[in-house]
């Protein structure tokens, strides 16, 4: 096995405790009740049962996943199918495809809210509706990562083999979409989609922007208790941290998933 | 009109002509072998009779009837990909079990006939594994048993074997033979490797840049190639140009190319006796090269230079430099135009 050097793992030591010692100090900080002088002289669990039994903060929780997902789902659907039918039906069209998805990229996202806002807020349609706009912008602000970890599982399941096998086997271009590719997609995806929901969940600037106080998310929730005590504060912290954790280990969780079936050793020409 | 036809069979990608009115017939039951190097339209061919390539001209007919504009599904035709195509995200059962499920088949049916084809390909053990987890040549035998599972009328194979390795692809070969000569199906099978062609097929069609090159049994196309390339590409001929080769052996041919195989070159170290049945002349040995059982000589015969294959015998070993002495018997002199 080798040997690490101490100094690595000094190094890394040190870099976890700078990471890891905010948190820590906030969730210890959620659970102090009254301060001596720099240590706290007692913990309560007050401030996540005001939290807790605050239907506003559910409220908030619930909507901020709802435009967390709702933008991401649209974004992935979209981005199936028009990769699905460039690479079947017109494969030289990818590349247009791939520059439409990149762009956003390059665009910052506060300046996108501004120039929709300044484009579409004085329309009387749909387009000027905040929630419209909001689940628009997300979608674009989307497009980047949920189209280059579609189009790179596309690619490593070799879908064009696939729905010619399954084509020959007498199944339609259809029916193989939903019964070989998609499934075979199934990891892929959803990486993208949690990956893209991690970031949606964690936005305020936008969201605040757009739709001010219409829409009051988890962020914007945050954001309104500044006045509040500090140790509440430090509770929706960490809650919202928890929430954004379990997504990011649902990710991690898939993309284990995949990785050990991908790099399952397979069974040598001797053991037939 | 033969089980399968081709008749005037013309295929542009582009302005790439690569199919050039290809006029083919296959004889049911056969095991047929579209021969040629990569690009030289074999496989375009095969995926223009699967339907997953449409002709740009010409007409194709299975078993009478015209299929050049059906879907690849009406067709009825199996295929077996080079790179297997299993569906990764079922089981070696429900990969097999997949086109029966298409076909609305009820579950009872499709276990027994699921059951009963792993059972031919010697899979059985396997039923319930993903993909991931077989070898390539377990990969390929559920490939082959899924698209036979469907009893189709012909059975494609775009090169099946060249992702496996020689001592496995050798055990394969043999196994598809067996198992097409069980099933009695029309088989076609693609592949750029003249050997694999020679051992597994009744009737080899040689391709070359689109073109049909030369069609007949292995034996026929070994021993005879019509053409410079179906000699070289299926024999390793030696290809001599006919005037430089007559004025060293002292013979006239009226020809632009005389071809020789390797194997018919007789080397010595003593001068062989005249014979009006043979060639003689003598030359030097410039390399050779070991094939196990085979030893590849390359000989200097001053204006031009051979190869000949010789049988291992530890007695006849011939160093580089050393002079030896050839004989050709004439009857295997072939004269190409």
């Amino acid at each position: 096995m080798k040997k690490r050097h101490p100094v690595g793992i000094l190094a890394l030591t040190l870099c976890g405790i700078y990471l890891i010692l905010p948190l820590l100090v906030t969730v210890v900080y959620s659970f102090t009740g009254d301060w001596s002088s720099i240590l706290p002289r007692s913990f309560t669990l007050r401030y996540y049962a005001d939290l807790f039994q605050n239907p506003q903060f559910w409220s908030s929780v619930l909507r901020s996943v709802i435009i967390s997902i709702i933008p991401v789902i649209i974004t992935c659907v979209f981005v199936i199918l028009a990769l699905y039918t460039t690479v079947i039906y017109n494969p030289k069209l990818e590349k247009y495809i791939e520059v439409a998805c990149t762009i956003p990229y390059t665009i910052n996202g506060i300046i996108l809210a501004t120039s929709v806002l300044g484009a579409y807020s004085a329309s009387q349609t749909i387009l000027g509706n905040r929630l419209f706009m909001l689940v628009c912008i997300y979608c674009i602000g989307c497009l980047p990562v949920t189209f280059r970890g579609i189009r790179n599982n596309m690619y490593a399941v070799n879908i064009r083999q696939l729905i010619e096998a399954a084509e020959i086997l007498g199944a339609s271009k259809i029916i193989a979409f939903f019964k070989v590719v998609v499934p075979c997609m199934v990891s892929g995806i959803m990486v993208s989609v949690l990956m893209c929901m991690a970031a949606l969940f964690g936005d305020f600037a936008i969201i605040r922007m757009i739709a001010s106080t219409q829409y009051m998310t988890a962020q914007s929730f945050l954001y309104e208790s500044r006045n509040s005590p500090v140790q509440l504060t430090s509770a929706i912290v960490t809650v919202l941290f928890l929430v954004t954790l379990i997504i990011t280990l649902s990710v991690l969780f898939v993309q284990m998933r995949d990785k050990t079936k991908s790099t399952a050793l397979p069974v040598t020409e001797e053991e037939e | 009109m033969s089980y399968i036809q081709f008749e005037s069979i013309n295929k542009f990608f582009g302005e790439n002509h690569v199919l050039k009115d290809i006029n083919l017939g296959i004889e049911e039951g056969e095991l047929v072998t579209l021969l040629g190097p990569s690009g030289c339209g074999k496989s375009t061919l095969l995926r223009c009779l699967a339907g997953l390539e449409t002709v740009s001209s010409g007409k194709i007919y299975l078993d009478g009837k015209d299929i050049t504009n059906l879907t690849p599904k009406q067709r009825q035709i199996g295929m077996v990909f080079q790179q297997y195509s299993l569906f990764p995200n079922m089981t070696v059962a429900q990969n097999v079990a997949f086109g029966l499920q298409i076909r609305r088949m009820d579950k009872k049916t499709i276990s027994d006939k699921v059951r009963w084809i792993l059972d031919i390909v010697g899979l059985s053990e396997k039923y319930g594994e993903y993909p991931n987890r077989l070898s390539g040549g377990q990969q390929q035998r559920v490939a082959l048993a899924r698209a036979l599972v469907m009893e189709p009328k012909v059975l494609l194979l775009d090169e099946p074997l060249s992702a496996i390795d020689a001592l496995l692809r050798r055990g394969l070969q043999t196994e598809i033979r067996r198992i097409q000569k069980e099933f009695n199906i029309t088989s076609i099978f693609v592949t750029h490797d003249q050997d694999e062609a020679m051992v597994m097929s009744d009737t080899i069609h040689l391709f070359n840049v689109g073109v049909l090159e030369q069609s007949g049994h292995p034996v026929d196309i070994y021993t005879h190639p019509t053409t410079r390339f179906a000699a070289t590409f299926i024999g390793h001929y030696n290809i001599l140009s006919a005037k430089t080769f007559g004025d060293a052996v002292g013979d006239r041919f009226d020809c632009q190319d005389v071809a020789i195989r390797p194997e018919i070159v007789e080397l010595s170290a003593k001068p062989f006796q005249d014979s009006k049945d043979a060639y003689t002349l003598d030359g030097v040995i410039k390399g050779n090269i070991s094939h196990g059982n085979i030893i590849r000589y390359e000989i200097d015969c001053g204006t031009f230079s051979l190869t000949s294959d010789i049988l291992f015998d530890a007695s006849l070993l011939f160093n580089t430099n050393e002079t030896v002495y050839l004989r050709i018997q004439k009857s295997g002199c072939l004269v190409l135009d």
